[in-house]
C-alpha cells in the first residue's frame, strides 16, 4: 500500500509536468489549430534563462522566474509576429513545419549561450521532503502539481470569462468567421503565444528542479512525452491535458513499479505515453475531454 | 447544345475521331522536350560524375545525396502527393539500415534480395501505418508518426539479438555484387571503381527507379487518387478512391524507399548504431525541409532538394575552416569544432541550425520551394516568346 | 407527370431506380431526418426542396455514404446502401456534386474529370508503377473520353489550369462534369446554379435538360431555385425539419398549403425565391 501511495504520488507529480508543457501546447492549439514543436525548445530556453537571472546573477528566485516569465512572453509574441502571423490563413501544417524548424533553432541557440556543461538551477525548496507516514514527498513534486493546479484553474477562467479568451476559441473554430466579428486573429495569436511561452517557464523550472536542479539542453525532450498527454486529453481543453498528463505520468510510474517488463528492454517508459495515447485515440479519436467535430462535406 | 459528342461519352457509344482538346489532354501524358533534355543530361551527369571527381569526399557526398534522394521520393509521395504529413520517416530508414546489416552482412545475402528485404519490410511495417491515417488526420497524424520513431529507436537499442543493441553492428560485409557487376569494386571505361564509386552509381540507379516509379504513380489512376486524397480527402472517397487503399498505398510505398535508403546509407557508414529518438526526429525533420525546399507535389523537386540539403552537414564540416567569422562583440568564432575555441556553434548544431532556418524561410516566402521558382521562370519565359 | 415514352412501362410499374424508406438521421438533439421516404424512378428527374436546414443534404450525405442513418433503407437498384463505404456506393454507379464546391483545387480539368472515371479504371499500383502496355493505353482511353467532355461543356480554355484558380461558374460546370464522368446511373445535383448568375442559370438549366434528353440519367436535385426545378423537375419532394411535407407533380406541391408556409415561416431564408430574378 505504501508503495502504491508513493508511486500515486510520484506518477502524479510527472503527470504534473506533462500537464504544464501540455498546457502550453493547448493555448496555442485553441487559438490556432496548430502544434507547437517550439514549446520543447521554449522548456528548455526558460530554464535556462532561470538559472541565467538568479543562479548566476543573483537574482532572488521569485524575482527572476517573474522576469524571466515576462521576457519569455516577448520572446513568444517576437516569434509568432515574425513567422507564424504571416502565414495566417495558410493550411494550419505549415505552422506546425515551421515550430518545427524553431525548435532545432532554439536548441542549438541555448548549447551555443550556456556551453559549460553540468550547470545547476537552484530552487528555494531546493532538494527538500517530507515524511508524510511511509510517504515521502519531495518538494519539488508538490510545486509542481501545486503550479500545475493553479495554472490549470488560471486557464478555465481566462477561456470561460476573459474577452480575450473567447475570442481566442473563436479564432481557433474559423479565423474568417471570428475576424467578422471584430475579433482580431492577430491578438489572438500574439496572446496565445505569449501565454505558451510564459507557462513554458514555469514547466521547465519544475522540471529541472525535479531532476535535481540539473539542466541540459535536451531537457525540452520532454515536451515529446507531453504530446501524447495534449492528444490523449484533447486537443482543445486545459482540463484534458492536465489529465492527460497525469494518466501518462501514473502509466509510466506504476508500469516501472509493477509491471515485470524487463523482457521489453530498458527504457521502456519513453514508449509508454505515446503507446497509451495510440490505444486511447483508437478508441476515442476526440480524445477524453476533447470536443468531437461532425465533419461536413 | 451538341448532342451528339455527350451521346459518343456515353459506355455505349462508339469511340470517335478525338477533338482537338483531345489531343491536347492526351498529349499531357508524354514527357516534353525540355524534360527529356533535363533527363538525358542528369543520366550523363550520374554517369560521368564519379569517373571524372578524383576526391572520395565528393563521391561520398554526392552518393549519399543520392541516397536521401530516394527517401525523399517516399516522403515526396506520401506528403507532396498524397498530402499525409509524417514524421516517422527517419525511422523506416532506421529500419532498413538494420535489415541490411542483419541479412546482408550477417547472412550474407546477395545485394537484390536484402534490397527487396528492406523494401519488403519497410512497404509492411509502412502499411501498418497507414490505417492510422483513416483515423487521424492533420496535426494528429504527426504525433502519431512521432510514435514510430520512439518504437523504432526502442527496438534498436534493446532487440540485441537482432540490432545489437547500444553497441551498433556492422555492414560491412553486405554483398554488394549484382550477377556479374560488383558494385564494391567495378571497372568502368578502362577506370577501376572503389567501393564509394560503385555505392555512387547504386544510390543514383535506385533514384532512377525510385523516380520513375513515383512519376509514373502519380500521372495514372493510383496517384491521382492520392492527389485527390490530398486535396480533399472526403469528396474523393465520395466520388469512389478508397481512402483506406490508397492513404495505407502511399505510406506503404514511402516507406519501402525510405527503408532502401536506410540500407545504402548503413552500407555507406559500414555501421549501424541506434539513434537518440530526438535525433531522429531532426532527421525525419530533414526530410521535409528537402521536400519543401526542392517543391511538394514535384518529382524532381525531391531530388533537388536532397542534392541540396542532404549533404549539408559534411558540407558544413569540410568547409567551416572557410566560415572563419567571428562573433562581433562576443569574441567567439561561429562555427568551429575546436572546442578550445568556444565556437558558438559546433559544425553538427551549425547545420541543424541551417536546416530549421531554411525551412522556415521557404515556408515564409517560397513555400512552392525551388520548383515553384522553376514554375513561375519558365511562365515568364513562355509569355514573353508568345510576345 | 413523367414523359413516358411510347413502348416503355408505365411509370407506376416500373421498379423504382432508388428507394428511400423510412430513414431518420439525428445530430445529437437534432433531427436531421425523420423518417423520410421517396422513391425515383429509372429515368426520371426529382427534385428535394424545402428551407434551409430542411434535411435535404443531409440526405443527399445518407444516400453517398457520409453519414450512416439510424433508420430506414436506402435500395438502389438492387444494392442495401447503408452501412457501405461511400466509395463503393460510388462503384455502385451513384454520382454526386457537392453544395459547396468540392474539386481538386490543385489538378486541372482533365484530372478532375479522370478522378470521375475512377471507378470506370482498373490501373493498380504496380500497373501504375511500371505504365507500360495496360495502364498506358487505358490511361489514354479514358483521357480521350475525358477530353470530349470537356468539349461538350465548354471547357476546353480551361485545361492545364488548377481548377482551384477558375472562376466559380466554371467550377461549377467542372463538378457536374466530374459527376457525369462516372458515368452514373443515379445522379445526384445538390444545388447546381447556387451563386450563379441568371446567364449561367439559364446555361445550367439548359445543360441539366440536355442531359437528361440525350443520356435518360436519373436525377436527383436539391434546389432552391424554383423556376429551374419547375422547368426540369418531373417530380417534387418537398421538406421541412427533416420530415417530408409533400410530394407530387411540380406544380401541385409548389403551391401545396404546407410548403408555401414553410418557405414564408422560414423567415428571411433564401427558400421560394424563385419568382424575381
Amino acid at each position: 500500500m505504501d508503495k502504491f501511495l508513493q508511486l500515486l504520488l510520484s506518477g502524479v507529480a510527472l503527470g504534473g509536468i506533462y500537464a504544464l508543457v501540455a498546457l502550453g501546447f493547448v493555448v496555442i492549439y485553441k487559438s490556432s489549430g496548430a502544434f507547437n514543436f517550439a514549446q520543447g525548445g521554449f522548456v528548455t530556453l526558460g530554464a535556462y534563462m532561470v538559472y541565467q537571472f538568479g543562479t548566476d546573477w543573483g537574482l532572488p528566485f521569485w524575482l527572476a522566474l517573474v522576469l524571466v516569465m515576462i521576457a519569455m512572453a516577448a520572446v513568444g509574441m517576437f516569434l509568432e509576429r515574425l513567422v507564424i502571423r504571416p502565414m495566417v490563413g495558410k493550411p494550419t501544417f505549415t505552422v506546425v513545419l515551421i515550430t518545427l524548424g524553431l525548435l532545432l533553432v532554439i536548441e542549438q541557440v541555448v548549447r551555443a549561450v550556456w556551453t559549460q556543461p553540468g550547470l545547476v538551477l537552484s530552487v528555494p525548496w531546493g532538494n527538500g521532503r517530507s515524511q508524510l507516514g511511509e510517504v515521502t514527498l519531495r518538494h519539488a513534486d508538490l510545486w509542481t502539481m501545486v503550479s500545475a493546479a493553479v495554472l490549470l484553474a488560471a486557464f478555465f477562467l481566462f477561456f470561460r470569462y476573459s474577452r480575450t479568451g473567447l475570442g481566442m476559441r473563436a479564432t481557433a473554430l474559423d479565423q474568417e468567421a471570428a475576424a467578422a466579428q471584430g475579433i482580431s486573429v492577430g491578438r489572438s495569436f500574439a496572446v496565445s503565444w505569449a501565454v505558451a511561452a510564459a507557462v513554458a517557464v514555469v514547466a521547465g523550472v519544475m522540471l529541472v528542479s525535479r531532476g535535481g536542479g540539473a539542466l541540459s539542453p535536451a531537457i525540452g525532450f520532454v515536451a515529446l512525452a507531453a504530446f501524447p498527454a495534449m492528444i490523449l486529453g484533447g486537443l482543445d481543453s486545459a482540463g484534458g491535458a492536465v489529465l492527460g498528463g497525469v494518466l501518462i505520468g501514473l502509466a509510466e510510474v506504476m508500469s516501472q513499479g509493477y509491471l515485470d517488463v524487463s523482457w521489453l528492454g530498458s527504457n521502456v517508459e519513453v514508449v509508454v505515453p505515446y503507446v497509451l495515447m495510440v490505444v486511447v485515440l483508437l478508441w476515442r479519436p476526440e480524445g477524453l475531454l476533447g470536443t468531437r467535430r461532425v465533419e461536413r462535406v | 447544345m451538341s448532342g451528339g459528342l455527350l451521346r459518343r461519352f456515353l459506355p455505349s457509344a462508339d469511340s470517335a475521331r478525338p477533338a482537338r482538346t483531345s489531343a491536347a489532354a492526351v498529349n499531357r501524358l508524354l514527357p516534353s522536350g525540355g524534360a527529356k533534355i533535363m533527363a538525358a543530361l542528369g543520366v550523363a551527369g550520374v554517369v560521368i560524375c564519379p569517373l571524372v571527381l578524383e576526391d572520395p569526399f565528393w563521391i561520398t557526398v554526392l552518393g549519399n545525396a543520392g541516397t536521401f534522394a530516394v527517401a525523399a521520393l517516399g516522403l515526396s509521395l506520401l506528403t507532396g502527393f498524397c498530402g499525409q504529413v509524417s514524421l516517422g520517416h527517419a525511422a523506416f530508414l532506421t529500419v532498413g539500415g538494420y535489415l541490411v546489416a542483419f541479412f546482408g552482412a550477417g547472412w550474407g545475402w546477395p545485394l537484390p534480395a536484402w534490397l527487396a528485404m528492406a523494401a519488403a519490410t519497410g512497404a509492411v511495417i509502412g502499411a501498418l501505418v497507414g490505417p492510422f491515417a483513416l483515423r487521424f488526420k492533420g496535426n494528429y497524424l504527426v504525433v502519431v508518426t512521432l510514435a514510430l520513431i520512439f518504437v523504432v529507436t526502442h527496438v534498436a537499442r534493446n532487440w540485441e539479438g537482432f540490432t545489437g543493441g547500444f553497441d551498433g553492428i556492422s555492414t560491412n560485409k553486405a554483398p554488394l555484387a549484382l550477377g556479374g557487376l560488383d558494385f564494391g569494386d567495378m571497372s568502368a571505361f578502362g577506370h577501376r571503381l572503389d567501393r564509394q564509386q560503385g555505392l555512387f552509381y547504386l544510390s543514383w540507379i535506385l533514384v532512377g527507379i525510385s523516380a520513375l516509379v513515383v512519376r509514373n504513380l502519380v500521372r495514372s489512376r493510383p496517384g491521382r487518387a492520392m492527389q485527390a486524397i490530398r486535396d480533399r480527402d472526403l469528396a474523393a472517397e465520395v466520388i469512389g478512391v478508397s481512402n483506406a487503399r490508397y492513404k495505407i498505398a502511399a505510406f506503404a510505398i514511402s516507406s519501402a524507399m525510405a527503408s532502401v535508403a536506410g540500407a545504402l546509407y548503413a552500407v555507406g557508414l559500414r555501421f549501424i548504431t541506434p539513434n537518440e529518438p530526438l535525433a531522429e526526429l531532426f532527421l525525419s525533420i530533414r526530410f521535409v525541409a528537402i521536400i519543401i525546399v526542392g517543391g511538394m507535389g514535384t518529382v524532381y523537386g525531391a531530388v533537388v532538394g536532397a542534392l541540396l540539403l542532404g549533404p549539408l552537414p559534411e558540407l558544413v564540416k569540410e568547409f567551416v575552416s572557410y566560415l572563419d567569422v567571428t562573433v562581433p562583440g562576443l569574441g567567439r568564432p561561429l562555427v568551429s569544432d575546436t572546442v578550445a575555441a568556444e565556437p558558438l556553434f559546433s559544425t553538427s548544431s551549425f547545420s541543424e541550425v541551417l536546416f530549421g532556418l531554411l525551412l522556415v524561410l521557404a515556408l515564409l516566402f517560397q513555400p512552392q520551394g525551388i520548383a515553384g521558382v522553376v514554375r513561375s521562370l519558365r511562365i515568364r519565359w513562355t509569355t514573353r516568346a508568345s510576345r | 407527370m413523367a414523359e413516358t415514352a411510347p413502348g416503355e412501362t408505365p411509370a407506376a410499374l416500373v421498379t423504382p431506380q432508388l428507394r428511400v424508406d423510412g430513414v431518420s438521421l439525428s445530430f445529437g438533439g437534432l433531427q436531421a431526418l425523420d423518417d423520410v421516404s421517396f422513391s425515383v424512378r429509372p429515368g426520371e428527374l426529382v427534385a428535394l426542396i424545402g428551407p434551409n436546414g430542411a434535411g435535404k443534404t443531409s440526405m443527399f450525405n445518407c444516400i453517398s455514404g457520409v453519414y450512416r442513418p439510424e433508420r430506414g433503407t436506402l435500395l438502389f437498384e438492387e444494392a442495401d446502401l447503408v452501412g457501405m463505404r461511400p466509395s463503393r456506393i460510388a462503384a455502385a454507379g451513384v454520382a454526386r456534386t457537392f453544395q459547396n464546391l468540392a474539386l481538386f483545387e490543385n489538378l486541372d480539368v482533365v484530372d478532375n474529370l479522370m478522378l470521375g472515371r475512377h471507378t470506370l479504371m482498373r490501373t493498380g499500383l504496380l500497373a501504375g508503377a511500371v505504365w507500360l502496355g495496360r495502364a498506358r493505353r487505358e490511361e489514354i482511353r479514358h483521357r480521350r473520353r475525358c477530353a470530349e467532355l470537356v468539349d461538350f461543356l465548354g471547357l476546353g480554355g480551361y485545361v492545364g489550369r488548377p481548377v482551384g484558380l477558375l472562376p466559380y461558374g466554371v467550377q461549377k460546370r467542372i463538378e457536374i462534369g466530374r459527376a457525369l464522368a462516372a458515368e452514373p446511373r443515379l445522379l445526384m445535383l445538390d444545388e447546381p446554379v447556387a451563386g450563379m448568375t441568371r446567364a449561367e442559370r439559364d446555361e445550367t438549366g439548359e445543360l441539366l435538360s440536355g442531359i437528361r434528353a440525350e443520356m435518360g440519367l436519373t436525377m436527383l436535385l436539391v434546389e432552391h431555385h424554383m423556376h429551374l426545378v419547375l422547368e426540369v423537375a418531373d417530380r417534387v419532394v418537398a421538406m421541412n425539419f427533416g420530415a417530408v411535407i409533400a410530394s407530387g407533380e411540380p406544380e401541385a406541391v409548389s403551391n401545396h398549403p404546407a410548403v408555401v408556409e414553410a418557405y414564408l415561416g422560414a423567415a428571411g431564408g433564401t427558400g421560394g425565391n424563385g419568382a424575381p430574378s
